[in-house]
């Protein structure tokens, strides 16, 4: 009798502790619910660059995206708010197209890939990004983590890896998510050649459109370190972005309302 | 046996007496006044001396230019249909994908093996160099290359130029080896490591108004340590690859090498073609751009690229390959060549226009001074035609002789510099090579330089000649 109670007891036991073993590929879903919103949103975002230890450019915009229904990337539409001299430029992010439209002189014009390489324009993807759809997750274990508060916290180590080499900037990533509750705390961004690009510092976790999000991202940059980015994200909102938006076309007609 | 000999020979000259009789009292009466006739040779030896030597140098400039590309680029280059005219915007999309089996194709070709030196082939590539530990990166243009081959592709030297190929400095070099400009050097602020000239310190203007960082940023920045630097010269070169997502390789600069040309020294980064081939194909199959072909001698170019098209059509019909010679890929060779033509024929009329001159003012005196003479020929029943044929073969023959002297004159100038050890720097290019003139081997130009300022002569002479054959026979035997 005892004996059948110990199996019992046992086997609960195993199934428990298979259950809080977690699974990296649900872990990774959760993460990328945590930072993105799953239907079309409009949010302000703050840029603010640091060089060598000194500010050098800040930037405010207005950013309407919307998800892929396919669980790909988000496109976006972002408009530069501030300052006085950028205000009305457009940028149209569609998967891997980038367009710039500059009302003053109504020219719309392509940002290839290589123009892609240094400048702010290859921090969007970061912060963006929804992992689960072009990475294969593996957990490789848990550990303490510093985050972008300088706090240490006890963190899933997920190393993913691209599973298409079509659209994705980036063949591996290390992504640090906290055990109690799945929440990105930092992510490491790797080339094709194993260099580190870009390391990612999640904070700033605030409640937005229902969900805990991290408000602030940190990017610091791979080969230069000393180059900062901090983007801080508020003012979130739903809204129902219409398709026109998202078209090259439009740019030169649209208005914000 | 000898009688028959003496009736052939006064046969021929009693059958062209008339001939031989005019050309000895031209010769006869261009010794009547020693002096003018030599100042006119003279000014005719000149004359040719200016067009022949011009004309070597410019042949000399046109052969080295030819020299030098064909060093740099080969004569015929394999590429991607449209590469040449678009590809620049970029290159990962117009990759040879298969190039080794071409290359062993155009190797073991019975037809090409004797004409063939060099098949290489090649990698170009738009990316990033940045010396992030300066903070200071520029766009470039990569070249990848195979080095040994390069080597082999400065040793032509079909012209017979004194000249020692280039060294390359990748050649056995390591494989994480580059070359770059001078001007990227500069850019990158490594002019004391690589010894660039002309290079001062360029002090980074800080804004002195800006905030500084807040501190728990620059605590999370320093977590990450200092931009990856074991040596001053190890530089980053970020690219795209072929699906457009960011690479950034670690290379190590080995020199600083001048370009000549400026806009190419500024963007030049020459590194092995496995490290190009990774930036941009990453793991996947490594393609190329171009593959350079360099055969023994130029001419050959019209028959190799016969060959090379057949070649393609039977077994690479799919890979949509175009061939391009080395004057469509340097337009620079075709529109110095046709300066120098245009200046060679420029030359050629103003010197000329002097012989004219010279000649026609000497025909003009003589037939002055012998006025009587001619109106006591035309008496005694020589024509109108025989007067100007008198006087025009007296032009010709100076102009023979001008131009002959002239011929050899030149020819012993130009020797005379040849192995004079005089030289200069020719533009775009940095190091001093000899000045040669090459007349000796330039047949054409001789016998048209011969024979236009011969007739020319004669020309000159024929205004004058007309002139005097009008006159009235009676004022020219009254004339004093």
């Amino acid at each position: 009798m005892f004996r059948k109670f110990a199996l019992i007891a046992c086997s609960l036991g195993l199934a428990a502790m298979a259950h809080a073993a977690a699974d990296p590929k649900a872990l990774l879903v959760a993460s990328d619910a945590i930072r993105n919103p799953t239907k079309s949103f409009v949010l302000t975002a703050t840029l603010i660059e640091y060089r060598a230890g000194k500010q050098t450019d800040t930037n405010t915009l207005a950013i309407y995206s919307k998800p892929d229904p396919a669980g790909g990337q988000y496109r976006t539409l972002v408009r530069f708010v501030a300052p006085a001299r950028e205000t009305g430029k457009l940028m149209l992010k569609n998967g891997n197209d980038l367009w710039f439209y500059d009302p003053s002189n109504q020219a719309s014009i392509r940002i290839s890939p290589e123009q892609r390489l240094l400048g702010q324009a290859s921090n969007g993807d970061v912060a963006t990004i929804n992992l689960a759809r072009d990475y294969r997750a593996q957990l490789t274990g848990e550990e303490d983590v510093t985050d972008g508060d300088r706090q240490t916290r006890h963190a899933h180590k997920l190393a993913l890896v691209a599973t298409t080499p079509e659209g994705v900037n980036y063949r591996r990533i290390d992504l640090w998510l906290d055990t109690r509750d799945a929440r990105p705390v930092k992510a490491k961004f790797y080339s094709d050649s194993d260099r580190l690009l870009k390391t990612a510092y999640y904070r700033r976790y605030r409640n937005e459109l229902g969900v805990e999000r991290p408000t602030e991202t940190v990017i610091i940059d791979g080969l230069d370190p000393s180059w900062v980015t901090v983007m801080r994200f508020d003012a979130y909102a739903w809204r129902d972005i219409p398709e026109t938006w998202l078209q090259r076309d439009y740019l030169s007609r649209f208005h914000p309302e | 046996m000898k009688q028959k000999l003496t009736h052939a020979v006064r046969n021929l000259m009693r059958r062209h007496q008339r001939a031989l009789t005019t050309l000895v009292l031209a010769l006869r009466n261009l010794t009547r006044n020693r002096q003018r006739s030599l100042t006119t040779l003279l000014a005719m030896v000149v004359g040719v001396n200016a067009i022949l030597i011009f004309g070597g140098y410019s042949h000399d400039i046109t052969n080295e230019m030819q020299t030098d590309f064909v060093q740099r680029s080969g004569h015929l280059q394999i590429q991607r249909k449209g590469y040449f005219l678009y590809g620049s915007g970029n290159s990962a999309a117009y990759g040879i994908a298969g190039y080794e089996k071409l290359i062993a194709a155009l190797k073991n070709d019975p037809v090409l093996k004797p004409m063939v030196v060099v098949a290489t082939p090649t990698l170009q590539l738009g990316g990033i160099a940045g010396n992030f530990g300066a903070g200071v990166s520029r766009t470039v243009m990569v070249q990848g290359m195979v080095a040994q081959d390069q080597v082999q592709l400065r040793k032509w030297n079909d012209y017979g130029f004194p000249i020692a190929p280039r060294p390359l400095p990748l050649d056995g070099a390591d494989p994480q080896a580059i070359v770059i400009g001078e001007g990227v050097a500069r850019v990158l602020q490594l002019c004391a490591e690589l010894k660039v000239p002309m290079c001062d310190a360029q002090p980074k203007a800080a804004d002195p108004a800006a905030n500084d960082a807040p501190p728990d940023l620059a605590a999370l920045s320093a977590l990450e340590g200092p931009a990856v630097h074991n040596e001053a010269t190890r530089i980053e070169v970020l690219a795209t690859n072929v699906h457009g997502a960011p690479n950034v390789g670690s290379f190590t600069v080995v020199k600083a090498e001048q370009q000549g040309v400026k806009e190419l020294d500024d963007v030049y980064v020459a590194m092995h073609l496995p490290g190009a081939q990774r930036l941009v194909y990453g793991r996947e199959a490594p393609q190329v751009t171009a593959v350079i072909v360099q055969l023994r001698h130029t001419d050959q170019i019209a028959p190799a690229r016969a060959r090379i098209e057949q070649l393609l059509a039977k077994d690479f019909k799919d890979a949509k390959l175009d061939i391009l010679d080395f004057e469509t890929l340097n337009p620079y060779y075709g529109q110095t060549n046709r300066m120098f033509s245009a200046l060679f024929g420029f030359v050629f009329v103003l010197i000329g226009a002097i012989v004219i001159f010279v000649v026609s003012n000497t025909m003009s005196m003589t037939i002055y001074e012998r006025t009587v003479e001619i109106g006591t020929l035309r008496a005694i029943g020589q024509r109108r035609r025989g007067i100007e044929a008198l006087f025009i073969i007296e032009g010709a023959v100076l102009g023979m002789i001008g131009s002959a002297l002239g011929v050899v004159i030149a020819l012993v100038i130009s020797s005379a510099v040849n192995v004079s050890g005089l030289n200069w720097i020719p533009p775009s290019r940095v190091d001093p090579i000899p000045l040669t003139v090459r007349v000796w081997g330039e047949w054409g130009m001789m016998v048209l330089t011969f024979v236009g300022l011969t007739v020319v002569a004669a020309l000159s002479a024929w205004l004058p000649a007309k002139g005097a054959a009008k006159q009235p026979i009676v004022d020219a035997l009254r004339h004093v």
